[in-house]
């Protein structure tokens, strides 16, 4: 579904991704993960088109420069590490600006049965629904990127790109994001890519791992292969398997303990 | 109450406000006259006994025109305010950030101080028009030239920029040729004065058709607050509508400025009067603002003809010194209400 | 014998010392009681050779007459005219930018801003005298004081409020000038045209009303109580529609289209043909005056300029409102 190759991008003169390529099938998901400034954050706008870029990305076989401008959000779509909203518009409304690429234009748009209820299977499906009818410039930050995600999931892209969605969640949250998806992205043949911080829900979220570092590729395979190998440590700049396992340690000597309690 | 009832009540005090703009002035003129005058003209009935006229011209040919304008400027001002606030998803952007209004003035300057009239009329409205479209497409130019992904951040330091600019300019024009001063100076308070309904009729296609465009891209206007990056993945070409938007503020904004002189804080503060009341959707935010700061604007303008008459205050004076403590009031309510 | 002379030297070194530092601050001294540079040295009692008149200035403040006014700078063109009618535009080593127009006045002559003048260049002039209007310190600032820290002599004649302020602002003059005889013709000549003016005022005949517009973009300007254009209308028996208004005002349409004026003024000079800018004005078709097209211009540096000249102004409201008087 996605083939992109040689990938060069940055911001102004500074070139942050240095000749990047990978693939993607269709419904297979991907993490990326790596250390701050590798340039995560630039390969997903490289994808999504906010951001210009050399080198040639494909999407299903057509090149992501021709598509329209709509067609495009319909095939891929993003949600932003962090978003500043200023005005009062209300979740519900909010949400249903996801829904832009499936209407006609023009100001006396009708809001669709189907438009109405993808907006709130989106709403139910992150948790919002009670809040429908807040303001957004009212929420909190964890409020205000659930309602960007229903937004997302709203508007049904065939992928969806996640900058490090679970920052502002409550870990109940992030577990419960990271579940929704992988269950969504199956339910529907979707894919879905997502940055992210923690390695755990890397894992959860899907076998195949993109490790970056310094705007490259360092490694591109299973978690197993890749957890398993150098490559964490050299990227990290520690010694990962030995921090993993000491906590698993513990947390493994807390259920021990509870075990003979009970 | 749903949007529907708000929108006719606004109307209604439109109406009013319109009515009370004929029948109030500097020279107090019994309403029954009033009323002979309006309906002999409207219906072509003769009464038995007439009304002065200079009464009658008091009425049809220096209140209403009056009016009009005022309700058509403040209409279309407060329309480009919002296109301004939701394309730079900044609350306190007005028209006047991108330099239209110093870009104008400057316009009208050359023309007071040069003293050209090769156009009739036009000239002053046309150069104004058209100094406050350069400006505007000058600061979009450098600001795509410096940042190509036209950020707002950009947008508004080039705005900002050629703002200044022009303002130097008037100041250095002003020192050069002092006779004009006055009418320079007086020129930038803005006012309605001295107003014939041909300006009326000149302004309406702007205020119109502007209006008509900025509601069929609502929707992309609403996509838009989020941001350049969300707005862009959610299907809206970003590029293109600040493009369009931007410049069809100046426009609007430059058409207005050009008649009636510089008239600030209508646009900045008109559409989040609408937001307040009619939610943060531009369906309805557009036309509300519209109705909303043609009823401010000839609210004010009657206040500046009567506060100190037969003196006139420039109405750009009234719309700040009401405006300003009202808006005060409405942040701190905000405040209160998010603290809850 | 060498320390004896070190004394002596000492000795008259410091007193040399001394004596010219009472000299400098005797100088100071005298620069500060508005003493032009050029003369006396010492802050002596008035008994000398030179007698020192003063009287009162135009501001209501003690003035010390010069010495000599053989270098005149004037920084207002009604005063430069006056200064030209008596006979002392030879005297001219400087005006304002809108004097240079003026009959009489050396094109030649350095021109300066009224708000901003060139402090250098004045002083360089060495001026024996310089007249302004008091008008550059409407904004609060006086940019005329660094000339005066500088000892030099200068006078503030305010804009005329009355015929009579007029006629004091050219005898003022005169004194300054040491014209005063002229002068006196000057004001003479003044009163006994006006005087022929009055009589030619029918007294019988029902007061016309009178619209006089001094401004008309963006808001109409008039005058009302208090100048000398109202007075002018009410001498020649005519009544202005504003009198009930105080120095300048700035009116609406209304207001003019509601008193209705039978003659209207205007001594607009930035337009070409501000007679025919009020006749097509949108409404204005209602106005007696304009019905009856009672609309005149009124010879702008005549009406707007206090100086003698203010005659034609007077002169030509008096034909206006008394055709056959004048047949």
């Amino acid at each position: 579904m996605i083939d992109a190759e040689n990938i060069t991008a940055g911001y102004g003169d500074v070139e942050i991704l240095h000749g990047v390529s990978f693939s993607l099938k269709d419904n297979e998901n991907l993490s990326i993960i790596g250390p701050n400034g590798c340039g995560k954050t630039t390969l997903l706008r490289a994808l999504a088109g906010t951001l210009s870029f050399s080198g040639d990305i494909l999407l299903d076989g057509k090149n992501v420069k021709d598509y329209k401008k709509k067609a495009l959000a319909g095939k891929i779509s993003m949600l932003s590490q962090s978003t500043q909203v200023y005005f009062n518009y209300t979740v519900y409304d909010t949400v249903m600006m996801g829904r832009y690429i499936h209407e006609k234009d023009g100001v006396f748009r009708k809001v669709s049965a189907r438009d109405k209820s993808m907006v709130q299977k989106a709403m139910e499906a992150t948790g919002i629904e009670q809040i429908y009818d807040r303001e957004v410039n009212t929420l909190s930050g964890g409020q205000l990127q659930r309602v960007l995600l229903a937004k997302v999931i709203a508007q049904d892209p065939d992928i969806i790109l996640l900058d490090e969605p679970t920052n502002h969640l409550d870990l109940s949250y992030q577990v419960e994001l990271i579940q929704f998806l992988k269950k969504w992205s199956k339910r529907k043949g979707k894919s879905v890519i997502g940055v992210l911080h923690d390695m755990n829900l890397a894992m959860m979220l899907t076998d195949r791992v993109l490790l970056m570092d310094h705007g490259k590729i360092e490694a591109d395979g299973s978690c197993r292969h890749i957890f398993g190998s150098d490559l964490l440590n050299k990227v990290y700049h520690m010694n990962v398997s030995h921090y993993m396992v000491d906590s698993l340690g513990r947390w493994q000597d807390i259920a021990e303990d509870k075990r003979h309690q009970d | 109450m749903k949007n529907i009832k708000k929108f006719i009540i606004l109307i209604l005090l439109c109406i009013l406000s319109l009515i009370a703009a004929v029948g109030i002035g500097s020279v107090s003129i019994a309403p029954q006259d009033t009323l002979k005058v309006i309906v002999g003209q409207l219906f072509h009935i003769k009464f038995q006994a007439p009304v002065e006229d200079t009464i009658i011209s008091i009425l049809l040919k220096t209140r209403i025109p009056r009016a009009l304008l005022a309700f058509v400027s403040g209409g279309g001002l407060a329309v480009s305010g919002v296109m301004m606030q939701s394309v730079l998803q900044n609350p306190l952007a007005s028209s006047f950030t991108l330099g239209v209004s110093s870009g104008a003035a400057l316009g009208a300057s050359f023309v007071i101080v040069l003293n050209l009239s090769f156009l009739g009329f036009l000239t002053l409205p046309v150069f104004g028009l058209t100094a406050g479209i350069i400006t505007v497409f000058l600061s979009l130019a450098v600001a795509v030239k410096v940042d190509r992904g036209l950020h707002n951040n950009s947008i508004i330091l080039t705005g900002m920029a050629f703002s200044m600019f022009a303002n130097a300019m008037i100041t250095i024009l002003m020192s050069v040729s002092q006779e004009n001063m006055q009418r320079l100076v007086f020129w930038q308070m803005g006012s309605f004065s001295m107003r014939t309904p041909r300006d009326f009729w000149m302004i309406l296609p702007f205020v119109l058709t502007g209006t008509l465009i900025a509601m069929n891209c609502s929707r992309q206007m609403d996509i838009m607050t989020l941001g350049d990056e969300q707005a862009q993945t959610s299907g809206v070409d970003v590029q293109k509508m600040k493009w369009l938007l931007l410049s069809l503020g100046a426009i609007l904004t430059g058409a207005i400025v050009s008649v009636a002189g510089v008239i600030g804080f209508v646009d900045l503060f008109t559409p989040h009067v609408a937001r307040r009341i009619f939610g943060a959707s531009h369906k309805y935010v557009i036309p509300a603002s519209a109705l909303l700061g043609g009823l401010f604007m000839v609210t004010c303008d009657l206040l500046a003809r009567t506060v100190v008459a037969p003196l006139e205050i420039p109405v750009g004076a009234i719309t700040s010194a009401v405006g300003a403590p009202f808006f005060i009031y409405l942040f701190l309510n905000k405040r209160e209400r998010k603290v809850k | 014998m060498k320390n004896k002379f070190r004394k002596y030297l000492l000795v008259f070194l410091s007193s040399v010392m001394v004596l010219t530092t009472s000299a400098c601050a005797g100088n100071e001294a005298a620069s500060r009681s508005n003493r032009s540079s050029s003369t006396s040295q010492t802050s002596q009692s008035a008994s000398t050779a030179k007698e020192e008149k003063t009287i009162k200035d135009r501001e209501g403040n003690d003035f010390v007459l010069p010495e000599h006014s053989d270098k005149i700078i004037s920084m207002a063109p009604a005063i430069t005219q006056t200064i030209v009618d008596l006979g002392l535009a030879d005297k001219l080593v400087a005006v304002d930018k809108y004097s240079l127009p003026i009959d009489g006045v050396d094109q030649s002559l350095p021109a300066y801003d009224i708000m901003a003048p060139d402090v250098e260049s004045i002083s360089s002039l060495k001026p024996d005298i310089i007249f302004t209007t008091g008008m550059s310190k409407s904004g609060g600032e006086d940019p005329f004081k660094p000339i005066t820290d500088l000892g030099l002599l200068m006078t503030s004649i305010p804009s005329a409020s009355s015929l009579d302020d007029i006629k004091k602002d050219i005898l003022f003059i005169g004194q300054v000038t040491k014209t005063e005889k002229s002068a006196k013709k000057l004001v003479a000549d003044m009163e006994s045209k006006i005087n022929d003016l009055q009589n030619k005022v029918d007294k019988d005949a029902p007061a016309k009303t009178v619209y006089f517009e001094i401004g008309e973009s963006p808001n109409l300007v008039s005058i009302g109580n208090g100048t000398y254009l109202n007075e002018i209308i009410e001498m020649l028996g005519a009544k202005n529609i504003f009198s009930d208004q105080d120095g300048w005002v700035s009116v609406s349409e209304e207001s003019v289209l509601d008193k209705n004026p039978d003659i209207i003024f205007t001594n607009i000079d930035y337009m070409d043909d501000p007679v025919s800018d009020i006749f097509n004005r949108n409404g204005w078709d209602a106005i007696n005056a304009v019905k009856n097209k009672q609309v005149f211009l009124i010879d702008p540096n005549a009406s707007s300029q206090p100086n003698a000249h203010v005659v034609t102004a007077i002169e030509q409201m008096a034909k206006v409102l008394y055709p056959d008087s004048f047949k």
